[in-house]
This record gives C-alpha cells, structure tokens and sequence, in this order.
C-alpha cells in the first residue's frame, strides 16, 4: 500500500520507502536525523517533530512544515459530504449574509466568523443554493462545525 | 527604606513580560491580571502577584481591583486599555499613577480627525480626508477625495476596523463591517475616509516627552511590511531613506510633542510615497509593539524610562538621542495559517525551543504546553534580531528564524523566513502594498527525502516521546533508533 501524506493540504505520496533514518534524541529537544546517501555518506539533519492524533509538525534545519497523514484506507470521498461547508478554524459567528434558498456565485461573501479579535470573511467555494443554514448569529464554532449546506 | 513600589500591568501576553523584566530591575513589585480564560499565559507566571478580573476591557473591574491591592503604577502595554482616555481618568482618579501621556492627549490623537487637525493647524502634512457623520453623506465625502480611499475606525490601531475601498460600490458594506469590527475591538464604531496612496513607505518616529513641551525623538521605524494593517516585520532605522526626509520626520514629530506637551513614550506614524513626500498619518499614545528595534539601535530601555518619570518626575532627564548604531529588525510570530489564507491557527504549543546568540532578542508570550486561546491576538511572539549593518541584521534573523521552533500550533514563521530572501527584502525596497500584491508565499514541501523521514519519525514515535518518559519505555531506551524501510 502507497503511503499519503498531506502537507499543506497537497497529497504527497511517499516515494522513497528505501532510506533508513536513525534518530538521536539530543538533549534540549532537538533530535539528530542521518542517514546515508547513494554515495554512502552520512546526511545530518537536526529536527524538531511533535504529533498529535494524525497531525504532525517539524522543524527540519529551520525548514517548518505541517501537515496530517491520510488515512489511505479509507477514500476520501466517501468519508465527507461535498456540500457541506465546514468550518476550518474556531471562532464566533458574527454575521451571516444569506438565507436559505438564496442562489450564491462562487466567491460570494457567506459569513463572517471573528476570531482572534479579527474578522474573516468565508466565501462560497462554488456556485450554487444555500440549502440549509446551520449557524446562529453569536455562535461559538469549532473546526468541523457545519456553516452551511449548498448544493452546486 | 522606601516602601517598594507596586505595578500593574494592565495587559497579557508578551508585553506585560517586558514590563515586568523593567520592573525588577528598578526594584517595582509586579503585578498581573488575569482573566479566568487567561490562567495558563505566560505573564501570568512571571508576575509576583496576580489579579484576577472578568476582563481585560473592564475599566471599573480592573481599578477596583488595582485599588484593592493598593497598586501605584498602572502600565497599560498596547492594545487593550492602553489608549482609552476614559481608563486614564479612572486610573487617575483611584489615586494610582498611569504610565503614559496624559488622557487629555489620548483623547486628542485618540480621535484620528481632531489630530489631523491638529497636525495642520502645526504645518505638518496630512492626506486628504472627510469625517463620516453621515452614512447617506458618506459616497459624496468619498467622491469628493477620489477612489481608492480607505475607511479607518476614528479610535484604536493595529488595521482593526480599517478597510480599503476600491469603488463606490463597496463603500457600504465595508462600513458596516469595520464598524462592527471598530465597535469589537475599541467599543467605539466611529469611521473616517481618508485618501489611499498607491504603494507609500510606513515610516515612524519614536518620540519621548517630558509633559511639559520638551521631549526627544529616537530616531526612525520602517514599518512597509504590512498584511491588512497588521505589522509584519519592522526595522530601524529606514534604509534607502534620505537624511533630508528624516530631519523632516523628526521635526514634525517634535512638533507634534511640543503641541500636546506629550508625557511618556509615544509614535507619530508617517506615509511617505517615493517622491519623499511626507504625510501624517496618526500618532499613537503609547508604547508601540516593534518599540525593541529602536530600543536596540538606541541603546535606550523605553520601558524603563516610562517607569522613571512617573517614579521620579523631578529627577527624571531625558537624555539627548545619539547617533543611530546599526541595524534591528524585529518580526512578529502569529498563530496563523499563511497557506490557508492566514486562518486562525489556536492550539497547543506542544515543543518550543527559542534560538539564543549575539544579536537575537525573543519577547515571548508563550510557554510549551500552553493554549492559544482564539479570544486574544494572534501574536505569540516577537522575533528582534541587531547587526552592525542590515545584511548582518538579516542574516542573523535568517538564523534565528531557523532556529525557532513552535510546533502544535500553525505560525507565520515559514512566511517570514521566506521573506529574508525575497529579493525587494534584501534591497530594502518595499511598499505598505508588499505583502498583499507582490509577494508570492509558497509553503515549504518537503522533498522525497525528508518525507520519508517524516515518516519514519512517525512510525519510531519520535513525536511522542517525552523527556520525563525517558528510559520508562523499553523501545527507546537507547538513545539510538533503528529503522528498516517503510513497508506497511
């Protein structure tokens, strides 16, 4: 079975499954990572890696990155309604600028959500109607909390 | 022996830390608020004494409180309180000194139109503007300065409540919104229009005076780098600046001082468009965010010097500003996705390792293990970097960038990073335009090779190993990892 990753939301498959990495945990928190090249010589990377659930963050020589690793066992499709717009980040809903049954174009201002004593706007990521509206005005989101369903 | 003397920050996060390391070494005991939502931050700690109170934006909470535990100095940071005149009377009022200008002065620069006037009345240059009193008069104000033009909250800083409108189309509902926004953060919803110059420097002089008329500038800020009107990157001083625009600067800020008798340490912000052409555009009465990049190309503690006046006003000299010596830059580190069009990114900070060295300064707000909340700003911490020139300068913060490490929470720092080699970084040559129009962010992806380390870290539970877990689990017991390909 291939390997995913996703970083940056781009689904990377795993190519190399060949290259041995050993890891030395340094004091402090930095962890040394080698391996060999084809020539045979040593790659020294310093890193810093931390995970949580499917999550992972790391700081390779300074270079950050984050990313989640996909479950490739199930597909993605089937695991997730398209039409549902999901919130990617908590916050409170201030506003929300259509109603149910209204004809949306792509781009379309949909909600306002504050957060961090700003504002974001989200916008609709297709055209289409706005089945359902599943926010309140004044309410707290987490990610993955439904703004809305749409159907193209 | 005098009785020693107490101060409250009345702020959270990485300044109440700067004040507080001021504070000990005069010798002030230090105290923190605190919100219920607030517990873990990380001033918190540091403080001799915590005062709990139901918010930070709570001007009676927060002086019965201060009065309580029979607080002398109240210094109020930036952002929050710290520009309210109403929260200077109260302070005042209690018996407690507050470390700033007078309310009086805030109230006047507080309102962004009555400093305008002020500025013309004392020649110094504004860009064109009209007040908004009415909504329906609003599109003939706006015609009448010409598109495009922005929409600023009358009261408050920091791009909260601003908007850029391109066309009459957009006017309305760009009002409404930074109004809302303006109300939110400053509890006041008041708006003004004022020209927009297509790609101006940000250029800002930090200013100190005596309260009587007298007071000194330290020098110039550049301040180009900006996203939606939240600083990014900060300099001192300004390259590719003539001397001849700088003495303007300075003349014009000392005027301003002299004209509001200015107490404390405060920032009179210019645009200058690439004619050298100078503009007023506000003056903030406070101590500023990127204040350490004057700090350290001064030698002066702002800080400390806010708290001398006020401790000792008869003594206190403010000292002739000397030549510049080198080069700062300072970058802010926010919890937020640059890839996802900058979303919030709260969560934990699960490792965090701060990089030390000649130059490289950190004011941090955060501590491993702790919640960023989404109710507070997203600025975690400051990245502050010197050099004898702006290539030292940069090159040391290209270091000290790679050597940060926060991790479970998303942060600007690949954005930043990816900033010290843009190539109109390098020159010095940017606009406030920069960020939103010209420069390209791509996030670092990792190549075939270090995947597949990622993933053999993840595989060896490399993340999940914990120091006080060292040697409790058979597997890694040794400090060396073995690890044969990754075939599922």
């Amino acid at each position: 079975m291939t390997k995913k990753i996703k970083v940056y939301g781009e689904s990377i498959e795993l190519t190399d499954n060949t290259t041995v990495w050993k890891f030395d945990h340094r004091p402090g928190g930095w962890v040394i990572a080698s391996c060999k090249d084809k020539n045979g010589k040593t790659i020294r990377k310093r890193i810093y890696y931390t995970e949580l659930q499917k999550n992972f963050w790391v700081n390779i020589n300074g270079k950050v990155s984050c990313g989640k690793f996909e479950d490739t066992r199930k597909s993605s499709s089937a695991t997730q309604t398209n039409d549902d717009l999901v919130a990617q980040f908590p916050g409170k809903v201030r506003k929300i600028l259509v109603e149910e049954g209204d004809q949306v174009k792509e781009g379309e201002s949909l909600i306002l959500i504050e957060a961090m004593k700003m504002e974001f706007t989200i916008k609709a990521p297709f055209a289409g109607i706005i089945k359902e509206v599943l926010v309140k005005a004044g309410q707290q989101l987490s990610p993955g909390d439904v703004y809305f369903n749409m159907k193209a | 022996m005098k009785k020693q003397k107490k101060l409250l920050v009345a702020n959270r996060g990485e300044i109440a830390c700067r004040v507080f390391q001021a504070c000990r070494e005069l010798g002030v005991e230090t105290y923190a608020m605190m919100t219920a939502e607030d517990e873990q931050s990380r001033h918190v700690t540091y403080a001799d004494q915590v005062i709990e109170v139901s918010s930070y934006l709570d001007i009676q909470s927060i002086v019965k409180a201060a009065k309580k535990a029979k607080i002398d100095m109240i210094h109020p940071g930036y952002g929050f309180l710290s520009e309210r005149p109403d929260f200077v009377k109260a302070v005042e009022k209690s018996g407690i000194t507050f470390i700033g200008p007078r309310a009086q002065t805030m109230e006047l620069m507080g309102k962004k139109i009555a400093a305008k006037k002020l500025a013309e009345k004392n020649k110094v240059p504004t860009l064109p503007w009209a007040q908004i009193s009415d909504v329906k008069k609003l599109a003939i104000a706006a015609k009448k300065i010409g598109y495009p033009l922005l929409l600023k909250a009358s009261s408050g800083g920091g791009g909260k409540g601003m908007r850029h409108v391109n066309e009459e189309s957009e006017l309305l509902a760009a009002a409404e919104s930074a109004a809302a926004e303006a109300q939110a953060a400053f509890g006041e919803a008041s708006l003004f229009i004022e020209k927009k110059l297509i790609s101006p420097r940000h250029i800002e002089v930090q200013v100190f005076g005596d309260g009587e008329g007298g007071g000194v500038h330290f020098f110039e800020r550049e301040c180009s780098l900006q996203r939606k009107h939240q600083k990014v990157w900060e300099e001192a001083p300004a390259t590719n600046l003539s001397k001849k625009t700088k003495d303007k600067l300075f003349k014009y800020s000392l005027k301003l001082v002299k004209a509001t008798r200015y107490k404390s340490a405060g920032t009179v912000e210019f645009l200058v468009n690439d004619k050298e052409e100078i503009f007023f555009l506000e003056m903030n009465t406070r101590l500023q965010v990127e204040h350490p990049v004057t700090e350290w190309i001064t030698g002066a503690d702002l800080v400390r010097a806010q708290i001398m006046q006020v401790i000792d006003s008869k003594s206190f000299k403010l000292k002739k500003t000397q030549e510049p010596r080198g080069h700062s830059i300072e970058v802010r580190l926010y919890a937020e996705d640059p890839f996802q069009g900058f979303i919030p990114t709260p969560g934990k900070v699960m490792e965090l390792s701060w990089p030390t060295g000649p130059g490289i300064r950190v004011d941090s707000g955060i501590e491993k293990g702790q919640e960023v909340q989404i109710s507070f700003d997203p600025m975690l911490a400051k990245l502050i970097v010197w050099g004898e020139s702006r290539e030292l300068a940069l090159a040391r913060l290209r270091y000290a960038l790679d050597e940060t490490v926060i991790l479970g929470v998303g942060t600007n720092q690949a954005y930043l990073r990816m900033l010290c080699d843009h190539p109109s970084v390098i020159d010095a040559k940017v606009s406030t335009q920069f960020l939103e129009n010209e420069f390209k962010y791509e996030d670092f992806l990792p190549s075939d090779n270090e995947m597949s380390l990622i993933v053999s870290a993840s595989q060896l539970g490399i993340g999940k190993r914990k120091q006080d877990q060292l040697g409790s689990q058979q597997d890694i017991h040794s400090p060396w990892f073995e690890f044969g390909g990754l075939n599922d």
